[in-house]
């Protein structure tokens, strides 16, 4: 009997630590799951796990979080579209919080195209695409800065970094026109004017359409290229708050730096001796001894203007709060912003940008098949600035660098503006007691789309209608007021006054106001049939824009319409075929001309999808491949200001004298001859690329090949117009350019643990363009006419280096054309630029002119971006580049005492047969720029290098660990450092190499300091 | 051939190898403020002997940038401006004659003249300037510098010759002469800091 006690005691006690065994594994589970990019709650991820041989599993709710019932040892799988699979090991944390990395080729994602969205896959055009990730990291000042260096095929020319004037140009696949090559704007399916000033926080993606399969639709205004702007809309989810705050600074990259006092004198003295002309100097030795020791600084004043005016920095301040959410019925994006920057000048109390951003997008599903969307887009953009720069601020900035600091103080003892009676400007006076200018302007840019299914007549079919309405109201007003300088006399210790004062006056003001309406009817329709997959659609669409001046004048309404068709067919996602067309017009061609068809098509092959690769060793680690061809016509309707120009015109011009009298009549005349012929350009698109991804997107390559023949450019026909002609042309279709490159982009992105996960993206883009034809002179040398050249080079001559002494000028062509065209060389010296003999006849003159340099927009650019992520930090920086560009140098920029009384601290450095081997300058300082090149012309010597490599952006985050800020009752915090155009290596060693300002005016783009903080709710 | 021999050669052909490998450093150690007194001129190398009349040129360099010259085959005291750079480089304001025919001019006026200094130190200060005759004669470049002899004589054969061709070839001879570019060195010694 004990026995048997005792054998059941012993298993139950077997029994019961069995059992605490098992439940001691078995624990509950739950966490959260986010996306990695922004942290926002991901909805419907799938969590799974095997659980004694079952599968089981859950899926995140509209919070993002999970429960699921494993044990300890487990792996659990989250898995959800978009996103790389994640597979997390279960400890004994009861918490496993997740942040999922979006999968880079996901083919099912869904790529805005022209007048819709297609499926990654079934893509078979050339379009880039960033997230609005990068917009809202960069420390810009505006959108476009942002683009730089992350798009292939898209080249971005920032030329001023002035406040609120700060908008880079943008170029797709470089400039394939003489004429207007900026690229079509659409923002929301609406084609607008700009899209610079929208608050980056506001945008979800942008797409770059590049080829004519992507962009033909939009007919004859899609051959620049088009950007299509998507802003964010709502998704299902709790209301979801999103603030962001940052301040920072900006400051000039490079500021041309003037020399100082006694420097300036010592070459203007020489400059007089050897210009050429014997002259004597203006200053003399008390004049050298008084700037060299400093001893008299109101009769001989020595500071640099660029150091009085200019502050090292201006402030910048930016902050948005959005909200997002919404049911199955309505979903809603609300955002509200500013931005604030005030002015880099001391003594400014005028400049400042200030902008409000508001935008609401609602869609609403009326009944399961009608659904309505409401754009509401706006803001307000307020500029001030003194008065004497109401356009830009190329008088203040050009003048810190090219006013002279030798001739007045640019303050009295007494605090009077500086000056005399032959020097009246002062800077100071210029900024603070000049007046003022402002601008506001007012944009509204609305749309309402309504869409319904017609399943009733067929699956698949959907009609879709939408109206836009935008406005833009622009207030300028200008007061000006005239401020005095002063002459302080040492000796009597008395001023004299210069300039008449006069208060602060009105002087003029405009309103412009701008409205346009906007139509469009489409019918759609997407169908899967077995492996068939259909998708075509129709459009047509009418816009109409009236512009109004001071409340009265109105322009000519600019009024186009058209229709727009796409078909797309894949079997088996494996085949894609193509076709897409616009047939549209301008009110600014003759009724004959006015409607121009662009047909496109293009096919694909996804070789991956083949069964027979699929058997292969390569599928291993090729994961998709497609390779794609496109072909179209594309046009260009930017023709210039000049508007009907195939009617012919009329103005109050001229007159002539009648009769006995002295009796003057007035006429009319015709300005101009009409062109009844004129039409749009008409490009001629290829392209040919692939796509690849390897290992499930651990590297990713793409490349593409283009070639376009756009011809009907419209040109002046100045150089081909016969002189006994006594009346303009009109500008004709003549031109034909042809343009072509490549372009190619290399990612890979890893996890390597649960903590850390990295990226690197790499892009190239080279695009060349070459003039076919133009109006080049018939008689014109063969290496004289542009054709064979790219559009935007420069003519002048080629410098081979400078004469080293007299034989070397008795053993060099005879500059013919230098000074004057004095025979010979006997105006020539030792130290003077030596020119090329282009076609050896042992002279140098105009027939030795030649292209010069490379084309204002870079051929080539490219970005490095490499990011990571570890535990909460997270790290970006981009690399940006771009060369085969040149800019001209002239002016003040370029000469000293060229228009100024002044010289920068490279003129300094000029030649002498002594210091030859260093020389940064010519050693002859002439009072005109030109006689340092022959005829009048530029030479390689004037010709800046636009190649460069930036720091284009880098910054630095972290984000409050989870329970840190569930205790702040908030989602997530993230703090945040950034900085844009960090460092610069350039050739051009004193102007920033994107400014194209030919005398260096332009207020270079900034460097630009942020700090600040993201919070969502 | 011995071993000795042998020897000797290596040991010379090392010495040559070892001296054309080095290259002459610029001194730059001394302060060029100070008096300095005119010791030796060179053109191209060439030493050429002081006149009795320059022997006494003296310079002061003053620390805020002014200079005083005792011009002494002059007899005057001139007065200028000079910059120091960091790239062994003198700019000094030196006095230029005014006319395009320096023989016609009629004063003087400030221009820059650049130097490279070949040597500063506590004792000996020596700088170089490289330009055509013409030009060096125009300046009182520590000293003034007449025409050699030849040159007038040249001046002399263009001036009685009567025959066009003739005198443009002389002439030619003259300017080539005004044209000829030196390097003009300049040797000063201390007097006191």
């Amino acid at each position: 009997m004990k026995h048997n006690q005792f054998k059941r005691f012993t298993i139950t006690l077997l029994t019961l630590f069995t059992a605490w065994l098992v439940n001691a594994q078995s624990v509950t589970v739950s966490g959260k799951v986010t996306d990695d990019n922004n942290g926002e709650e991901l909805i419907g991820v799938a969590v799974s796990v095997v659980v004694d041989g079952q599968t089981t599993g859950t899926i995140t709710d509209l919070e993002g979080n999970y429960t699921l019932s494993c044990n300890i040892g487990d792996i659990l799988t989250f898995s959800s579209l978009g996103y790389e699979e994640q597979k997390m090991r279960v400890g004994k944390n009861p918490v496993i919080n997740v942040a999922m990395v979006s999968n880079a080729e996901n083919l099912d994602e869904l790529i805005v195209v022209g007048y819709g969205q297609q499926k990654k896959e079934s893509v078979v055009g050339a379009i880039s695409s960033i997230d609005n990730k990068p917009l809202v990291e960069t420390a810009a000042t505006n959108i476009t800065q942002s683009m730089a260096g992350r798009l292939t095929g898209v080249q971005v020319v920032q030329s001023s970094g002035e406040v609120g004037n700060d908008e880079a140009s943008i170029y797709v696949r470089g400039t394939p026109t003489f004429g207007n090559s900026s690229p079509l704007i659409i923002v929301d399916g609406i084609m607008r004017e700009s899209f610079s000033q929208i608050d980056p926080n506001e945008i979800q993606s942008l797409n770059v359409l590049k080829d004519a399969s992507a962009t033909a639709v939009y007919g004859i205004k899609g051959a620049n290229g088009v950007i299509i702007v998507t802003t964010k809309r709502g998704r299902v989810s709790k209301p979801k708050v999103n603030f962001s705050f940052k301040t920072g600074i900006a400051q000039p990259t490079r500021i041309p730096e003037p020399i100082d006092a006694y420097r300036a004198t010592m070459i203007q003295n020489m400059r007089e001796i050897t210009g050429g002309t014997y002259s004597s100097p203006t200053n003399t030795s008390q004049d050298l001894m008084l700037y060299r020791t400093g001893a008299s600084p109101y009769t001989h004043s020595d500071y640099a203007w660029t150091d009085v005016v200019m502050k090292d920095h201006s402030n910048t301040i930016n902050a948005n709060i959005n909200v997002s959410g919404g049911t199955e019925s309505i979903k809603y994006f609300i955002s509200a912003g500013g931005f604030n920057q005030n002015s880099i000048y001391n003594y400014d109390p005028h400049t400042k940008f200030t902008r409000y951003n508001f935008r609401s997008n609602f869609d609403i599903d009326i009944t399961k098949d009608f659904k309505i969307a409401l754009n509401v887009g706006t803001r307000v953009e307020n500029r001030t600035r003194p008065a004497a720069v109401w356009n830009n601020s190329w008088q203040i900035y050009r003048g810190a660098f090219a006013y002279s600091g030798r001739e007045a103080p640019y303050l009295n003892p007494d605090g009077s503006l500086g000056g005399t009676a032959s020097v009246r400007t002062n800077l100071i006076g210029v900024i603070r007691d000049g007046g003022h200018y402002e601008n506001i302007r007012s944009v509204l840019e609305t749309g309402i789309i309504a869409t319904h299914n017609l399943d009733f007549i067929t699956k698949g079919l959907k009609v879709k209608g939408q109206i836009a309405f935008d406005d833009q109201a622009t207030n300028e007003t200008r007061y000006a007021a005239n401020y005095q300088v002063f002459e302080y006399d040492v000796a009597s210790n008395d001023y004299t006054g210069y300039n008449e004062p006069v208060p602060l006056y009105y002087t003029w003001g405009n309103v412009y106001d701008t409205r346009k309406l906007y139509g469009e009817l489409s019918l759609m329709y997407n169908r899967t049939f077995d492996k068939h997959n259909v998708h075509g659609m129709v459009l047509g669409n009418r816009d109409i824009k009236r512009i109004g001046t001071n409340q009265s004048t109105q322009e000519m309404p600019y009024a186009s319409q058209g229709i727009a068709a796409r078909s797309t067919y894949n079997y088996d996602s494996r085949y894609f075929v193509e076709a897409s067309l616009g047939y549209n017009g301008s009110e600014n061609f003759p009724a004959e001309n006015r409607y121009g068809f662009f047909p496109a098509g293009a096919i694909g092959w996804m070789l991956t999808n083949e069964n027979f690769f699929k058997e292969t060793s390569l599928s291993n680690y090729l994961t998709s491949f497609k390779v794609r061809a496109s072909y179209g016509l594309v046009g260009n309707d930017k023709i210039g200001g000049e508007r009907f120009m195939y009617l012919e015109q009329y103005e109050n011009s001229g007159g002539a004298l009648f009769g006995t009298g002295n009796n003057w009549y007035g006429g009319i005349r015709k300005p101009r001859i009409e062109n009844a012929n004129v039409q749009w350009e008409v490009g001629r698109k290829t392209n040919i690329g692939f796509e690849s991804n390897f290992f499930n997107g651990l590297l990713i390559f793409n490349f593409d090949y283009f070639y376009e023949y756009r011809d009907k450019i419209l040109l002046s026909q100045q150089n081909t117009k016969p002189y006994y002609v006594g009346a303009e042309f009109s500008a004709a279709n003549v031109g034909i350019v042809d343009n072509k490159g490549f372009e190619f982009d290399l990612k890979h992105s890893n996890r390597l643990s649960d903590d850390f996960n990295y990226y690197i993206n790499a892009n190239f883009s080279y695009a060349h363009n070459t003039v076919i034809q133009r109006d080049d002179p018939a008689l014109a040398l063969a290496y004289q006419k542009q054709a064979g050249y790219p559009i935007n080079m420069m003519k002048g001559y080629e410098v081979i280096g400078v004469f080293e002494d007299y034989e070397d000028i008795e053993n060099s062509p005879a500059q013919i054309a230098a000074l004057g065209g004095l025979e010979g060389n006997n105006h020539v010296y030792p130290g003077d630029l030596k020119y090329k003999d282009i076609n050896g006849d042992n002279v140098i003159n105009e027939d030795d002119a030649t292209w010069i340099g490379y084309p204002s927009v870079p051929e080539i650019g490219y970005g490095v971006n490499f990011g990571a992520n570890y535990k909460g930090f997270d790290f970006t920086m981009l690399v940006q580049g771009a060369a085969r560009a040149s800019f001209p140098k002239n002016w003040e920029i370029q000469n000293p005492f060229s228009n100024t009384q002044n010289a920068l601290e490279h003129h300094w450095n000029y030649w002498t047969p002594l210091t030859a081997g260093d020389a940064e300058y010519i050693n002859r300082f002439f009072m005109d720029w030109k006689n340092n090149e022959p005829s009048g012309g530029r030479s390689t010597f004037s010709v800046g290098s636009g190649s460069y490599v930036r720091l284009k952006s880098a910054q630095l985050g972290y984000t409050l660990p989870d329970p840190v800020a569930q205790r702040l009752r908030v989602s997530s915090v993230r703090f945040f450092v950034s900085g844009l155009n960090l460092f610069i290596w350039s050739e051009e060693p004193y102007l920033d190499p994107d400014n194209r300002q030919l005398r260096g005016g332009n207020m270079p783009p900034t460097r630009n300091f942020d700090c600040g903080v993201n919070i969502k709710f | 051939m011995n071993l000795n021999r042998i020897k000797a050669i290596v040991a010379i052909l090392t010495a040559i190898i070892a001296f054309s490998a080095c290259d002459k450093e610029v001194d730059l150690s001394g302060d060029i403020t100070g008096i300095w007194q005119l010791n030796a001129t060179l053109e191209d190398g060439v030493d050429i002997p002081l006149a009795d009349s320059t022997k006494n040129t003296k310079i002061i360099f003053k620390e805020n940038g002014l200079y005083q010259l005792y011009s002494a085959n002059e007899g005057i005291t001139r007065h200028g401006t000079w910059l120091f750079s960091p790239d062994d480089r003198l700019d000094m304001s030196m006095d230029r004659k005014n006319n395009e025919d320096r023989h016609k001019f009629s004063a003087y006026e400030p221009c820059p003249v650049v130097f490279l200094i070949n040597e500063v130190n506590s004792q000996t200060l020596e700088i170089k300037h490289r330009n055509t005759s013409d030009e060096r004669k125009r300046f009182v470049m520590f000293t003034t510098m007449e025409d050699e002899q030849s040159y007038t004589d040249l001046q002399a054969a263009i001036a009685a010759e009567t025959d066009i061709d003739q005198k443009r070839i002389l002439e030619r001879q003259l300017m080539d002469m005004d044209q000829k570019m030196t390097t003009y060195t300049f040797t000063f010694s201390r007097i006191n800091p």
